[in-house]
């Protein structure tokens, strides 16, 4: 893309402060936090060593049941999507991954608590606010994704190969072990890893979910000492110093998995029309049974659309009570996103320059998504003990919040629109340039259809994501600025279920609605481009 | 397309200066202002602050602002990081209790002298230090859902013992003692009656409870939607259910139960912050406000706003309130910070000895 110069620089300037401010800073002043926890000696504190080891075992668990049953189910559904390749049926797994982890929380309640709807069916299970309830719901959620990830890999796998095996007499499982698994194991590795960093930094669903002591992850140990009673910051730095840990490791493996699987893709890649495509009866019956299952995987989360629901939404006192935290929770929405896909455009024109130097975009390219291996509330930590001197964050701060939502949700924009920057048509830019067209025109005509989807998509993507976002609101909330995931959990508090619940089902409405636009976005992108 | 830019700007800039002119010519004289650092509940709808501040502003002249921080332990965390960063915003600190007074007293100004008007009419129990100015209390003490109770064949238990029973097993909801005040005073109260065999204790009730809540608001929320038939809890919920149609007597389905070993009492008060009066008239204002919190109207606000009980002598209380158990035994529970640290350790300890 030819910008000029100034447009370069700007772009430069804006993601270096952006950079500094909102994520280099804040994690400076955790570690820096180090020296006031009795110059370290917190780090080996047995009770802050027993939250790491539950964190540890908890992720593990849930990333392995989720590994299990996403690597099973995503098999047998990349070998029909393969034969279907315009089904929609991936749509349904897409679609868990946005929704809100407010509404996780208390969607478990309704189905497993002592008055659940479980219960009043009469198979009542006395699971709730428990560790297994927790590893539960992070595999309910997380299957679907590795199921996601691994269909969309097979879609990579060399048919020729297969063929020939096949014609071999070899059975299954040896073209599985032989065959489809080599060619999958990076991605499968890269969704588990993904799998572990989203378990490990599961905050609300773990404060919903456990039940507080002794079941503890890093997550709400930090929130508590931050958050609970006195706060003790040396020792919510050390928490936050073990999580950094914790995170940055299984994002490692998620980039070194997906550097891999890169190298892979470009000798796979090969038309889709080559497979028979399936046809008739049998067709039919496998799109109903693959999109019964991905239904399965939504349909708890509808619980919260209820009587109750409708009855709060179409009366006039209930939305005057949602009006504050609906604007608050839009507003949130509307600037984070934008912010965030506002700097990863700044980012991909500072990085387009070094284009050709692959070290130097790899490390910036790191550097830049670090957020993505970071907890929010690590984040917000940073950013509380950076800048506690000058803003008041017990009295709510709105600018913290933006700041931090779009830090954290930047990576993701970051990521969408990255892949569009090589394949930007120079010859046609520099064709138009000598047909008269001036910059803004030939931008106007050439490069942004390209980037108009993508960009709207990570704006619906982002502010989806905002929407839901727990963690940065609970840290920077006060009684002036309540959006909506908190006001969930206020009134869960208040004895106002009912209420809560509709407020749940509204986000999770809402959360839907873009899912689906982003869902559709997307695979009308992976269509066009793999066609 | 610069043109209507142009046009935009035009009208928002006009109207950014028609709101600052109309700020200038109507804006009414300054009254003098008061802040105060204080928790969250107080100052939610339905809460004792938005009750008494109409009339205390309507009374003195002047406008009080609350500085709200989330629950009372952040409350005392943001005035200490408050005097750290050398800004302190708020005169007044409400919603301190016995426990946390010990920790705020280095950033509490003392009376000196001055004695508030009232004070004498304060019950003696409730009078933990000069400074410290009471204006609620309630014993803590557990609640049971006796409808749940009946429905999984449960006696009614009557001592910490009775707790430990497997029958109760993950049927209690607690608070958690690091966050909640109410939480704390359970702890306190459990190192009282058992002194150095309160470890022992523990280690049997760790199993016990459902949920241990960060909050008294939390765990009553999921006591209310019949997680468990037992919360630990202020005695005065019982009358908060009867204002709210539990019938009282035998069909009363959420009853406060007295335990042979009796019942710790949380005190609600307020203070001055040290050093943060910018002129003499806020501190008076303070002072009056101080006297203002244990005077009849607000004290006559409190059974039905904070539901605590007022700490005043001779006070008017509602029926729901006389309907209360009589206490047989109140535990006089330590307020040494050091005591205090060294329980919750010890509780640290014991909940997580064992994975």
């Amino acid at each position: 893309m030819l910008f000029p110069t100034w447009l370069k620089i700007l772009a430069r300037l804006w993601t270096l402060i952006f950079w500094l401010i909102c994520i280099a800073i804040p994690l400076g002043a955790v570690f820096s936090n180090w020296e006031s926890s009795q110059n370290g000696s917190l780090f080996l504190d047995s009770k802050i060593l027993w939250v790491v080891r539950s964190t540890v075992w908890q992720a593990s668990l849930s990333t392995l049941i989720s590994g299990v049953g996403g690597l099973l189910l995503g098999v047998s559904l990349g070998h029909f999507i393969n034969r279907r390749p315009n089904s929609r049926v991936l749509t349904f797994f897409a679609i868990p991954y946005g929704v809100p982890a407010a509404v996780v929380g208390v969607v478990w309640v309704i189905w497993l608590g002592r008055a659940g709807i479980l219960a009043r069916l009469g198979f009542f299970i006395d699971g709730l606010y428990c560790l297994n309830t927790i590893i539960f719901a992070h595999a309910f959620l997380n299957i679907p994704l590795v199921t996601l990830l691994v269909a969309q890999q097979m879609r990579y796998l060399p048919l020729e190969e297969l063929e020939a095996a096949r014609t071999l007499g070899a059975n299954y499982f040896s073209q599985l072990k032989w065959i489809i698994w080599p060619q999958m194991r990076w991605a499968f590795a890269s969704a588990l890893a993904q799998v572990m960093t989203v378990c490990t930094m599961s905050f609300v669903i773990v404060l919903i979910l456990g039940g507080g002591p002794p079941v503890e992850t890093l997550e709400t140990e930090l929130y508590q000492r931050m958050r609970y009673g006195y706060s003790d910051f040396s020792g919510a730095g050390i928490c936050a110093i073990w999580q950094i840990l914790m995170t940055l490791v299984p994002w490692g493996l998620v980039l070194f998995c997906q550097f891999k699987q890169r190298q892979q893709i470009p000798q796979l890649v090969r038309p889709l029309s080559r497979q028979q495509p399936m046809k008739g009866r049998v067709s039919i019956l496998l799109t109903v049974f693959y999109s019964m299952i991905g239904i399965l995987f939504i349909f708890p989360y509808f619980a919260v659309i209820n009587h109750q629901f409708f009855k709060f939404i179409f009366s006039s006192e209930g939305w005057s009570q949602v009006r504050e935290p609906l604007y608050w929770s839009i507003q949130l929405a509307i600037f984070s996103s934008l912010i965030a896909v506002f700097t990863a455009v700044m980012a991909l024109l500072s990085l387009q320059s070094f284009q050709n130097c692959k070290g130097i975009v790899g490390c910036l390219s790191f550097l830049l998504g670090l957020p993505s291996g970071i907890s929010i509330l690590v984040l917000g930590l940073g950013v509380w003990i950076a800048y506690g001197r000058w803003l008041d964050f017990f009295d709510g701060n709105g600018f913290s919040l933006i700041a931090l939502q779009a830090t954290l949700f930047f990576p993701i924009a970051f990521r969408i629109l990255w892949p569009l920057v090589p394949g930007s048509p120079v010859t046609q830019l520099e064709s138009a340039g000598l047909l008269g067209a001036s910059r803004m025109e030939a931008f106007w005509y050439i490069e942004w259809p390209r980037y108009r989807g993508p960009i709207f998509t990570s704006l619906a993507l982002v502010a989806g994501a905002s929407l839901g976002e727990v963690g940065a609101v609970s840290l920077f909330y006060s009684e002036k600025l309540i959006p909506l995931p908190l006001l969930v959990s206020r009134w869960m508090q208040q004895y106002r279920f009912e209420d809560a619940q509709a407020v749940a089902g509204f986000l999770f409405l809402l959360s839907f609605a873009l899912m689906i636009c982003c869902a559709e976005a997307v695979h009308t992108i992976c269509f066009i481009t793999h066609k | 397309m610069f043109r209507r830019l142009s046009l935009l700007f035009g009208i928002v800039f006009h109207l950014t200066l028609c709101f600052s002119l109309r700020n200038l010519v109507f804006a009414s004289p300054a009254l003098p202002e008061l802040a105060i650092y204080t928790y969250d509940s107080f100052v939610a709808s339905g809460g004792l602050g938005p009750a008494i501040l109409p009339l205390f502003e309507k009374k003195y002249g002047c406008h009080v602002r609350y500085l709200s921080s989330g629950d009372a332990g952040q409350m005392l965390t943001r005035l200490q990081l408050d005097f750290k960063n050398g800004k302190v915003l708020g005169q007044l600190i409400v919603g301190l209790d016995q426990h946390s007074w010990k920790k705020a007293k280095p950033w509490i100004e003392t009376w000196g002298d001055w004695i508030p008007r009232g004070y004498a009419q304060i019950i003696r129990e409730v009078r933990i230090d000069l400074g410290f100015m009471p204006y609620d209390y309630s014993p803590l003490t557990w609640i049971v859902d006796r409808k749940i109770l009946e429905e999984m064949h449960l006696k009614i238990p009557t001592s910490l013992g009775d707790l430990l029973k497997p029958e109760w097993k993950r049927k209690i909801i607690l608070e958690d003692p690091r966050a909640s005040p109410a939480g704390l005073a359970f702890l306190l109260f459990v190192d009282q009656v058992f002194g150095s065999s309160s470890e022992n204790f523990w280690e049997k009730f760790r199993g016990q409870w459902l949920t241990l809540q960060p909050s008294w608001d939390a765990a009553y929320g999921l006591f209310l939607r019949n997680e468990a038939p037992l919360v630990w809890s202020y005695l005065t919920s019982q009358a908060f259910h009867q204002e709210n149609g539990d019938p009282s007597g035998s069909a009363r389905r959420y009853q406060a139960i007295l335990f042979k070993e009796g019942q710790p009492v949380q005190v609600e008060g307020a203070a001055c912050v040290k050093g943060a009066f910018q002129n003499l008239q806020q501190k008076l204002l303070a002072q009056h406000f101080l006297e203002f919190l244990v005077s009849t109207e607000v004290q006559a606000l409190i059974p039905r706003t904070n539901w605590m009980i007022p700490v005043i002598q001779n006070r008017e209380i509602p029926e729901s309130f006389k309907n209360l158990p009589e206490l047989t035994r109140l535990v006089p529970i330590y307020l040494e910070a050091d005591r205090i640290e060294k329980a919750i350790d010890e509780w640290n300890r014991v909940v997580y000895s064992s994975f």
